[in-house]
């Protein structure tokens, strides 16, 4: 139930950038900023294409990641959408310093992992699809002399919604624990 | 304040970068195999009464598996711990470790079992590298501790490995059975049932210890104590006594 509380939550971070998105229908397929991404849920590597809203205040990418099986044994692809929002930024001289919140609706493609699992499980033996996550992200960027440059570096600390709610459960997990350090680069169009 | 809470984050973060939940990061471990070796590498006479604790269905319960470890630790005639199994919800690399770092506490050897939710993702390829097999079997004091993988659904609804089983209960030797699934237990249900009723009752088993359902019931069948214990949310664990031919159990608040 908390997870179900937790992707809800999730969905609603994507709810703004449906609500106040200003843009033509061309302008929706268009990406306005290309991700790639090292570690931080999605895989070793990710790539995701997103729209930016609300003056570059909301952002909402489409990311895929890849885990190959020759880096530890096991092979992960995810889906996911990541949705952000800018808490502060900063502008000095031609550069800009954005600190940001969000969060991801992931869907792992992983062994023995369900989004619906199979029939010889009696129904609603396991009470939540183990291929589907939300992961909470804070996370900052870097766009130096913004009057010449369209690239972005940025570094990102994500967790899961379970293992939050292990938190809260437990006096005894370390918090900082729970999270972990990703970093990419942005490209963006306009 | 930022730089201090990074410094802290870099400082106590086990896993700086994670690929996934479901990546297997981690080295073999063989924590059975060290346990059993520190185990036997004490002398133990035969007719000496053998208590060991049994605990099962961690799951997230954290704090409850800590506490329990401090109770066992005060205790000074237990001489080994036993899990029967589920000691993750979703079988991630994460919840293997929290559970490792508790069972660290412990002042005496813990021996873990694999768990139906212990399958789950890529849950039994991090129990092999962190604890060894999954069905695996050692002596004792005279007694032949026998732990049997008996997961059907979670293992891709195959059938449990019943020869190993009946390979492994010695004809010479006390056996006790240790298995994450009772054999009453729908996933075991009809002849997957029947074949490990019959393997048990052959061989000379004089007790079998499950977990899996979460609370506690005594059942005999075909003569063999058969116990399916609590899980460690109710804060307690069973005091499991040996003595010659005869299995005791009781279970223990905390």
């Amino acid at each position: 139930m908390i997870r179900i509380m937790f992707l809800l939550l999730a969905g609603m971070l994507s709810l703004p950038v449906s609500v106040f998105a200003q843009k033509n229908h061309a302008g929706y397929l268009r990406p306005d900023v290309v991700e790639i991404q090292y570690a931080g849920n999605y895989g070793l590597m990710s790539l995701g294409l997103g729209q930016e809203f609300c003056k570059d205040i909301l952002s909402s990418y489409l990311v895929l990641g890849y885990l190959p099986k020759a880096v530890n044994g096991v092979e992960v692809k995810s889906l996911a959408v990541k949705n952000t929002i800018q808490m502060k930024q900063f502008d000095f001289r031609n550069n800009r310093l954005q600190l940001y919140t969000g969060v991801s609706v992931i869907y792992y493609k992983v062994h023995n992992t369900y989004t619906r699992f199979p029939k010889y499980f009696p129904k609603g033996y396991y009470d939540f699809p183990t291929s589907l996550h939300a992961a909470p992200l804070i996370g900052s960027s870097f766009l130096w002399n913004t009057t010449k440059n369209k690239l972005a570096f940025f570094w990102e600390f994500a967790t899961l919604d379970y293992y939050l709610i292990n938190y809260f459960k437990n006096r005894s997990m370390n918090f900082l624990n729970l999270w972990n350090l990703s970093f990419g680069m942005t490209l963006h169009f306009n | 304040m930022i730089a201090v809470l990074f410094s802290d984050f870099l400082i106590s973060c086990t896993n700086l970068f994670s690929y996934s939940p479901f990546d297997i990061n981690l080295k073999t471990q063989h924590l059975n195999a060290n346990s059993i070796e520190s185990l036997q590498s004490v002398v133990v006479s035969n007719n000496d009464t053998i208590r060991i604790a049994v605990i099962s269905d961690t799951h997230n319960n954290y704090d409850d598996l800590e506490d329990a470890i401090t109770s066992i630790n005060r205790m000074d005639d237990i001489r080994f711990v036993i899990c029967c199994g589920d000691i993750t919800n979703w079988g991630t690399t994460d919840e293997f470790r929290w559970y490792k770092e508790r069972i660290e506490k412990s002042n005496i050897p813990v021996i873990t079992m694999i768990g139906n939710h212990d399958y789950l993702s890529n849950g039994y390829l991090v129990f092999q590298r962190m604890f060894g097999d999954t069905s695996f079997s050692f002596t004792y004091a005279g007694y032949n501790f026998v732990f049997f993988d008996d997961v059907v659904w979670e293992n891709n609804n195959q059938a449990p490995d019943f020869a190993w089983l009946q390979n492994s209960l010695s004809t010479t030797k006390k056996n006790l059975l240790f298995a994450h699934i009772p054999v009453w237990s729908d996933q075991l249900e009809g002849t997957f049932a029947q074949q490990m009723d019959s393997i048990i009752s052959d061989n000379g088993v004089i007790g079998a210890i499950y977990g899996h359902d979460h609370s506690y019931e005594h059942l005999t069948r075909d003569g063999t104590d058969q116990y399916m214990i609590n899980d460690i949310d109710d804060r307690c664990f069973a005091l499991v006594a040996l003595s010659g031919s005869q299995m005791t159990l009781r279970i223990l608040e905390y």
